[in-house]
Order: C-alpha cells, then sequence, then structure tokens
C-alpha cells in the first residue's frame, strides 16, 4: 500500500469547497478508499464500514466551515474516527452479546471469504492483541496517515503515537515469534 | 518511553511514513515480517471500499441538484402561434382537445396533463415556432448550469439582450429560454 498523496492543492479546494462543495470531489476520491479501509478494520463489518464512511463525508461537508487550515487527512480521520466510536458504542448497547472473533462478514462472497479468511483473520487475530490506544494508532498508520497526523486526529503529541506504534509492533513480533515457535499467537 | 531506544523508536516510524516493502529494509528482521504481513492483509480486496458504494455515495454527494434529468421535471405547456387563433380554437376542439380558457385572443387546451396554447402570431427571433416550455423545481439552479455548460439564456421579450437570470412575467411565471441548433425555442419554468 503506497502512502496517501498529499496534495498541495488540498487547503485551496478546502477553501473553494465552502461556496461550492463540488470542490471538496476531488479530496473525497483521494481518501474514501482510506477512510473505508480505517472503519472496516476497526468495525469489521462492510456494511457498518460503509455507513461510517458516508457519514464521514456527510459530517465532513456539513463542517467544511470548521476546517481551519492543517492536514486535511488527519481533519478527516478525526470525524471518522469519531464516528466509529459512536457506532461501536451503539452497537454494544444494541448487542449485548457482540463477540467479533471472526471477520467473516467483511467479505462480500463465499469464494472471497475463502481466500481472504486466512489473512484477514491473521490481521483481525493481530489487532485485537493490542491495547485499544496500539489499535488506534496502527489501523491509522495502516490507513496511510504519519504520526504527526495521527497525533491531529486523536488529539495525541507525535512523540505519544510514535511510543504507541512501537509498542504495537514490538507486540505484534512477540506474537508472532510465539506463532513461530508453536506458542499459538498471531 | 525512556525504556525504548528512541533510534528504534524513530526507525520504525521512519519505515511506517514509507509504508512501502523497501522501506521495511530498515528495520529488524522481525519487525520486517509483521509490518509485510500487515501490508498485505490491509491490501485484501475485502478491506476495499464496492464500487457499487463508492460511486452510489458519490452520487448521494455531489450528484444531487446537478443532475440534468433532477432538474427537469417535465413537460409544462407548449405554445404554438397562430395566423387565425379562433380559426385554431375550433380546430383543436374538433381534434378532441379538451377546452380549459381563453382571453385576448389566446386559447389554452388540456392535452393530459399538460397545457397546448393558442397564442397569435408574431415576428419575434424565432418566428413562429412552437415554444417549448419545461417544468423545473429550481430555475435559478438550472440558469446557472446551462451559463456554466456555455449556453446563452435568452428572453424573446428583450431581443437582443443577454439576460443575467431568468426573467419574471406579469404573470408570475419566472423563466428563461434557450434556442437549439436549429431554431427551436426552448422555455424552462419554474413550477
Amino acid at each position: 500500500m503506497q502512502p496517501l498523496e498529499r496534495g498541495g492543492d488540498e487547503s485551496r479546494l478546502m477553501q473553494a469547497a465552502r461556496a461550492d462543495p463540488d470542490q471538496f470531489a476531488p479530496i473525497f476520491e483521494r481518501y474514501v478508499g482510506p477512510l473505508y479501509r480505517y472503519c472496516a478494520v476497526r468495525l469489521w463489518s462492510r456494511e457498518q464500514a460503509e455507513d461510517a464512511t458516508s457519514q464521514t463525508f456527510v459530517k465532513a461537508l456539513a463542517a467544511l466551515d470548521s476546517y481551519r487550515g492543517g492536514s486535511v487527512p488527519a481533519w478527516l480521520f478525526a470525524i471518522a474516527r469519531t464516528t466509529v466510536i459512536d457506532i461501536q458504542r451503539r452497537r454494544q448497547r444494541e448487542l449485548t452479546e457482540y463477540a467479533p472473533s471472526v471477520p467473516v462478514e467483511i467479505a462480500p462472497s463465499p469464494e472471497a471469504a475463502l481466500m481472504a479468511a486466512e489473512d484477514a483473520r491473521w490481521l483481525h487475530a493481530a489487532l485485537t492483541t493490542l491495547t485499544a490506544d496500539q489499535q488506534e494508532v496502527l489501523t491509522l498508520r495502516l490507513a496511510g496517515l504519519n504520526a504527526v497526523e495521527i497525533a491531529a486526529a486523536t488529539g495525541r503529541t507525535p512523540g505519544a503515537v510514535r511510543a504507541l506504534q512501537f509498542r504495537a509492533v514490538a507486540e505484534l513480533k512477540r506474537r508472532h515469534a510465539m506463532s513461530d515457535g508453536g506458542g499459538g499467537g498471531v | 518511553m525512556s525504556s525504548e531506544p528512541r533510534r528504534d523508536i524513530e526507525r520504525l516510524d521512519a519505515a511506517l511514513d514509507a509504508l512501502s516493502p523497501d522501506s521495511l529494509e530498515s528495520v529488524d528482521v522481525a519487525a520486517s515480517r509483521v509490518l509485510r504481513r500487515l501490508l498485505t492483509a490491509m491490501a485484501l480486496d475485502v478491506l476495499q471500499p464496492a464500487d457499487t458504494f463508492r460511486s452510489e455515495l458519490r452520487r448521494d454527494l455531489f450528484g444531487l441538484g446537478k443532475d440534468k434529468s433532477t432538474m427537469l421535471s417535465g413537460l409544462h405547456h407548449v405554445v404554438l402561434f397562430c395566423a387565425d387563433t379562433e380559426r385554431s380554437r375550433e380546430w383543436y376542439a374538433r381534434a378532441g382537445f379538451e377546452y380549459n380558457r381563453g382571453y385576448g385572443g389566446m386559447h389554452w387546451f388540456n392535452a393530459g396533463p399538460h397545457e397546448f396554447m393558442l397564442h397569435p402570431a408574431e415576428q419575434g427571433p424565432s418566428g413562429n415556432a412552437p415554444h417549448i416550455h419545461v417544468a423545473t423545481p429550481d430555475v435559478d439552479a438550472l440558469f446557472e448550469q446551462v451559463t456554466t455548460a456555455g449556453l446563452q439564456p435568452l428572453d424573446h421579450q428583450q431581443p437582443g439582450v443577454v439576460i443575467n437570470g431568468p426573467v419574471t412575467r406579469p404573470w408570475g411565471d419566472r423563466e428563461f429560454e434557450l434556442e437549439d441548433p436549429d431554431g427551436h425555442r426552448i422555455v424552462v419554468t419554474q413550477s
């Protein structure tokens, strides 16, 4: 996966979009994929990932006046993050026995589920061995944000983000070594 | 974290900044293996937005109010310029059109949900060709859309004048006119 493009024209597009929301379209095209991937890995449900992605863009368009410059992806992912948290809270209220043990719901078809099962299960298992903060930082990283942008999106310092991602990878390394050694890790 | 080597933290951060397999050469083997597998998993098709979702969301966010099919809600009425509107009135009645109303030499007939208007002939810029009135829920938005598309709205009552927005008729209609490449006059009316 390649990092997100950081077009130098993003701030100009954001300014123009205040008068004409269609100017936001290039930003939508650039970030719809990364935002969807972030929501999918946080929610492990295609339906809810689509819902979260849609809500994120609707909220963003409604809040264009609140954008005060700075990183556009950090601004967008901050909206996505709160949207995902709201959906997770709602889901916990609605499903008292929710147990996201196997991410099969994300698969579009039985064939795709079979093909993707190993990698998808591994990713799900790997992330769920991490703390909530580590999961969030690593997921945002894998969606394409850098440490400074993750810091802006989550209200942390860049140093705290770098430490969290370091510890997340260290934990995955440890689990990976256990797995190689027959210890049953990820 | 003071217990973790700052250099290793920075090295991992730099590798993640690049997020490409080449960048993982700079971290230790175990970290590289984990990150490669994470990147592979994140690229799974099942973690990509479906094309239908993407296109529907794009349409929902940016397509509303811009689609010509939604901007034009249907035919409003047709104006026929007649040399003798009384003679034409008799003809249209015989042809089965339902008479609706008339005054000042003008007559209206029903044709299903639409109207045919018989208007005394006049020699305007478009001669006596029929005027087709189409309805729109937002005549101002459609005026902007067609001017953005490079068309020049007209008003037969102000020949030669460039209008900057829809005109309001004495009887309340708000509209503008377009002339197609063959000279057909299309009138867009708020309705």
